[in-house]
């Protein structure tokens, strides 16, 4: 009886705990998203002044047009879009293959492997020699500069090895008992067990990938046709910084007549919304396998 | 004699390990060759911290200077002071970001009510994709005296009489750094650990149900038990980047009352070296940071083993 | 379904390369990396179709997107040239790593009009072997230009002088006066509290407050030193621990103590900064116009009684006011044709026909009875039609085109040969009649025809101005630049915040900091005055 009472307080008073929590967390970390969603609505002179907080005062389409009809944006997107699916895709399946491989503790290069994987989270040979590097493989104005460099990361991988090291050992022994090759257990056995770690990887890679704009300004930028979207955005983005303080500007009279006018607060705004909004879209995808996780008898499949 | 027979043997037994293995040889050597390719080779560029490096000439012949750019460095007064900082802001990062992102796993795993669940995980991580740029104007206007929310909040609850300038006071400059990356990288934080608990085996908590554990105490012996080895392996990780604690957050945040206190080994690096183009005295610095880095991290990694904890190697 | 989405991505990267491949015309390529962030270019322009008609050039750009130094750094170490090359201070680092070709034969003999529109300039161009390697992308060969605004002032809101009266304003004193007073009398503007003095202070952009100095005693913008004339030469003299810095800070301070300062101007970033301008109730804050300029427009369009008026302050009556600029290129940097040029000549000839005159007023004004008209005496002007099309930059940049040949190109500013101005926003006689309502207000108020003329007229100096000396990058002067601005924005804070009592503490303190980090840099730029007096 008193058990029982006890019981039921811990409920309550956890229950409530957890929820003010969250719905306070849920305030504060809503609000930039929606501010910033106001702000790429409203007209940009008029942003300056401040004081926009939830909804645009002066509103306006003019951010996301001068944004959204740059000439390259389209084909800048097909190339982002490709480079995320193919490095997700690509990134996750090599990155839980290795940690496969030294999450067994029987493998003699298990250790060897793991170390200069470590290391290089740590050593950085610097901007330079990464370049040279780069332009000998013939990867420079080359698609492929976006998926073959960062193909297994070490943050990466040995989150997945720890991930597979905690799984109980029994699956691996029947199924080798069974005969089955060591790919086979990786693929068949493993690969689905890992879903909620490989699930975070491949939002860790995609959101990588997706956001990406340095490596294309060091080794693609002299092919148009290889441009990211983000890329794209951040052009335009500094064209409205420097604009903002040019001579011709500072001459003009243009600003103060009319609404076509972008600053470099309001473009930061649309940009954030506009690369924000796939990833959000996409997101529940992904969200299912580490929300739900295995608990609902994956395991025994 | 003997000692090197069972050499012999024991590489006998390496090879022939070795060939058993060879599937697994086959899953993982490619890729070790690739690391080494992309990461390893760069490493060259290391040459340039002990010459006086301009570019447009080979690297072989640059002047050579020896360790005259570690000398500059480590008699620089502001260097000590970056250490400084660079150093606090990373622990006080480090923890805050590591203790909150678990709490907030924890929390969600501990509502039941799907839907909710899954629009607080969602909302919680967006910040993460508001650049600072965007994000230290939120906070400015946030921590302003000029009408700012949380001077307001605070007055409001009579906790101060009158606004604090919290850009303004040095000392609290850490700690402004330490909420903010808290506010904006709590939910993105928390997904590995949901991760992890994603995995556990819900067996255990039917068995601590059948025990009569109570809900905080299934929390405690099974789910943080559980997810012990990520936190683990994280925080070992993330000990190798205390050299590096973040570069735009506090270039953002930062203003001249409170320089002293938030200039961090990038912007050191930035200001002094690469828009100087003295990429030697920056390759330098590098290394320094990289050293203590590996320092830092097989060090924890020793302690790890020795606490029977997951380690990195 | 999984197989089908498997196909969809080799198609997608077929289709992403494929589409790459732009289709050939019988025209002359030139790649060109412009320094200076520019959108791109949006394939066919009013006057980018003229240009490429006329010349038979196609430009393949690329614009800088990231950071200067690392673009420039990786170009430099790797020998990966485009052909034209803009990248503003690191010019003479290319030159330096052998990038670059003299231009001067080439200029001598296949570009008359670089020659003739350059002349003015020549000499400024040659490096120490004779040779001249870039154009600056501005030349003045006729006469300077004339704006409706000073490049620099003490701004003042327009509601404290037609409070007091449109009075005349001379002095810091006199200034601060006139802004206590009035918010004395209107503690709150808008509903909400009156702000009396802003100074910028973010970042790299803290010389709003620091440049100060030497603007007080009477100088336009030179940099952290200023040139004084002394028994026929220029002697290079600071100005960070001068008298005038010292009661120009002490001034703030008792400003700020007395609540005129506003508490957070040390603490607010840019965006702040314009925030605050823009609220309407600042009513004084220092800067070059550009700096604060989206402010004021906000203001002219929103809430034009509470625009900024440029007032030529200095620190007492004794100093000379001079703070307007004297009409200089910059002739450190600019346009440049790499060793990586197949075509020196066809690259030079274009250049040179983007500099005649023709060109510029294609440019700038556009085509005759189209975009502007002229008037009985020969000067140009805009109907109000014509006008608004110029107004709306998005027009000006996508459909006419003219960004893209201007920025970091080679161009002409000031007076032409006839009178009219290159650029139409400063043609004299529209200043005045374009200004709107509530300027001109200001302007009869205290009868000029455009603010610039509340300054007095600048004296020609022939090394003006002293920031156009680059430093060497990494060489001690630069270091010591670095750790002297260090100190100015450690101290300046604090020496505007501490109580009236401590000020001449930190001032000691300061001056004892900052002396010793100026030696270098003052014997670097005195020897380049030196040399630019003589050869100049």
């Amino acid at each position: 009886m008193n058990r029982f009472r006890d019981k039921r307080w811990e409920d309550i008073f956890l229950d409530t705990f957890i929820y003010l929590s969250l719905i306070f967390l849920i305030i504060v970390t809503l609000y930039p998203f929606l501010n910033t969603l106001a702000v790429s609505f409203n007209d940009a002179v008029d942003s300056s002044r401040g004081g926009i907080h939830l909804w645009p005062r002066k509103f306006t389409l003019y951010n996301y047009e001068t944004l959204l009809t740059r000439t390259q944006i389209y084909r800048a997107s097909m190339v982002s879009v490709a480079r995320t699916v193919l490095s997700t895709a690509l990134c996750t399946f090599s990155t839980a293959m290795v940690a496969y491989t030294i999450s067994r503790r029987e493998f003699v290069l298990r250790r060897i492997i793991s170390f200069i994987y470590v290391l290089t989270m740590y050593i950085d040979g610097g901007l330079v020699p990464t370049y040279f590097l780069i332009r000998a493989l013939g990867l420079t104005n080359n698609f492929w500069v976006y998926v073959l460099p960062g193909l297994v990361s070490a943050f990466n991988l040995i989150v997945i090895r720890t991930y597979i090291s905690g799984l109980p050992d029994s699956f691996i022994e029947s199924a080798r008992i069974d005969g089955a090759g060591e790919f086979t257990i990786f693929l068949r056995i493993i690969l689905p067990l890992c879903k909620p770690v490989l699930a975070t990887i491949a939002l860790f890679v995609a959101v990588d990938n997706w956001n990406a704009w340095f490596d294309t300004f060091l080794y693609n930028s002299a092919n148009p046709a290889l441009s990211t979207l983000q890329y794209e955005l951040m052009k335009v983005l500094q064209s409205a910084n420097t604009m903002s303080g040019s001579l011709l500007q500072a001459l003009s009279r243009a600003a103060a007549g009319t609404s076509n006018t972008v600053t470099p607060r309001a473009i930061r705004a649309t940009m954030t919304v506009i690369v924000s909004v796939p990833i959000i879209i996409v997101y529940p995808f992904l969200q299912k396998y580490f929300v739900h996780g295995l608990t609902l008898g994956g395991i025994k499949e | 004699m003997n000692a090197s027979l069972t050499l012999a043997k024991r590489g006998h037994v390496f090879w022939q390990r070795l060939k058993q293995q060879k599937i697994l040889i086959l899953m993982s050597v490619p890729f070790l060759i690739h690391i080494v390719i992309f990461k390893y080779i760069p490493i060259w560029g290391w040459l340039m911290a002990f010459q006086n490096y301009w570019p447009g000439k080979p690297i072989l012949q640059q002047t050579w200077v020896g360790l005259e750019n570690f000398r500059l460095l480590f008699d620089d007064v502001v260097f000590y002071e970056v250490l400084r900082n660079t150093l606090a802001m990373s622990v006080i990062k480090l923890v805050m970001g590591t203790v909150s992102s678990i709490a907030l796993a924890l929390m969600l795993n501990e509502v039941r009510k799907i839907r909710f669940k899954k629009a607080a995980q969602t909302i919680s991580y967006l910040p993460h994709f508001i650049s600072w740029v965007v994000a230290a104007n939120l906070v400015r206007d946030a921590l302003s005296t000029d009408g700012g929310v949380v001077n307001r909040a605070l007055m409001s609850l009579r906790i101060i009489k009158e606004p604090i300038m919290f850009l303004g006071i040095p000392t609290l400059f850490w700690w402004v750094i330490g909420f903010s990356h808290v506010w904006k990288e709590v939910g993105w934080g928390a997904i590995i650990y949901l991760a992890a608990i994603a995995g556990i085996d819900p067996a255990l908590y039917e068995a601590a149900k059948i025990d009569g554990a109570g809900r905080l105490k299934q929390i405690w012996y099974i789910t943080i038990p559980s997810i012990r080895p990520t936190i683990s392996i994280l925080l070992i990780m993330n000990m190798g980047y205390l050299m590096s604690s973040g570069f735009e957050q506090q270039y953002l945040l930062q203003n001249g009352r409170v320089i002293d206190y938030a200039r961090v080994f990038t912007i050191y690096e930035l200001d002094y070296g690469i828009k100087m183009m003295r990429y030697s005295f920056a390759t330098a610095v590098g290394i320094f940071r990289s050293v203590v880095s590996l320092i830092l991290v097989f060090s924890t990694n020793q302690l790890a083993k020795r606490w029977g904890q997951e380690r990195l190697v | 379904m999984k197989r089908r989405a498997l196909w969809f991505l080799p198609l997608l990267l077929v289709f992403v390369l494929a589409s790459g491949t732009i289709f050939a015309q019988n025209l002359k390529e030139f790649d060109v990396f412009t320094g200076e962030p520019l959108p791109d270019y949006p394939g066919s322009t009013i006057v980018g179709d003229i240009i490429r008609a006329e010349t038979g050039v196609k430009l393949n750009r690329e614009a800088l997107v990231g950071d200067l130094e690392t673009k420039v750094g990786l170009m430099i170490a790797s020998g990966d040239y485009p052909d034209m090359v803009v990248a503003a201070h690191f010019t003479s680092l290319l030159k330096d790593a052998g990038a670059l070709i003299p231009l001067n034969d080439l200029i001598e003999e296949h570009a008359p009009n670089l020659k003739r529109l350059y002349a003015n300039h020549w000499e400024m161009l040659q490096q120490e072997d004779g040779n001249v390697y870039w154009l600056p992308i501005q030349a003045l060969p006729y006469g300077p230009d004339t704006s409706r605004y000073p490049s620099l002032a003490f701004f003042m809101n327009k509601r404290v002088l037609k409070d007091a009266g449109w009075p005349e304003v001379k002095t810091l004193d006199q200034y601060f006066q006139l802004i206590e007073d009035y918010m004395a009398k209107y503690p709150t503007i808008n509903g909400e509290s009156t702000i009396g003095y802003l100074t910028l202070f973010d970042d790299w952009r803290s010389f709003a407050t620091t440049n100060v100095p030497q603007h007080l005693m009477g100088y336009p913008n030179e940099g952290e030193f200023v040139p004084v004339m002394e028994k026929g030469r220029y002697v290079v003299k600071e100005y960070h621990t001068s008298r005038t810095a010292k009661a120009y800070y002490q001034k703030l301070n008792e400003m700020y103590n007395k609540g005129v300062v506003d508490k957070e101007t040390f603490i607010m970033n840019y965006d702040q900064y314009i925030e605050k301008l823009s609220s309407g109730r600042v009513l004084g804050t220092f800067n070059q116009f550009w700096q604060m300029q989206e402010g004021q427009n906000y203001l002219l369009r929103d809430d034009p009684e509470s625009m900024f008026v440029p007032l030529p302050i200095v620190i007492d009556t004794l100093v000379e006011e001079r703070q307007r600029d004297i009409p200089y290129v910059q002739p450190t940097q600019g346009m440049d044709i790499t060793v990586a040029c197949d075509d020196p000549v066809g690259a030079i000839k274009y250049l040179d026909y983007l500099i005649q005159e023709d060109t510029q007023r294609l440019l700038q004004w556009g085509i005759e009875g189209e975009h502007y008209e002229v008037d009985e005496n020969g000067l140009y002007y805009r109907t109000p039609e014509q006008l608004a099309l110029f107004r709306d930059p998005d027009w000006v940049q996508n459909v006419f085109g003219r960004q893209y040949f201007f920025n970091a190109f080679p161009s002409l500013r000031g007076l032409d040969e006839n009178g009219n101005m290159f650029f139409p926003d400063t043609q004299p006689h529209l200043i005045y009649s374009d200004s709107t309502d509530s300027e001109k207000e200001v302007m009869d108020a205290y009868g000029v025809q455009s603010f610039s003329a509340l300054f007095n007229e600048p004296i020609f100096k022939k090394y003006f101005p002293l920031w156009t000396i680059t430093m060497p990058a990494g060489s001690p002067a630069h270091i010591e630049e670095t750790r002297m601005k260090d100190v100015l924005n450690r101290y300046v804070p604090e020496l505007v915040m501490s109580k009236p009592e401590q000020f001449e503490g930190i001032w000691a303190n300061y001056v004892k900091d900052i002396r010793p980090l100026m030696v270098e840099q003052m014997k670097l730029y005195q020897e380049e005055i030196d040399w630019r007096m003589e050869n100049w």
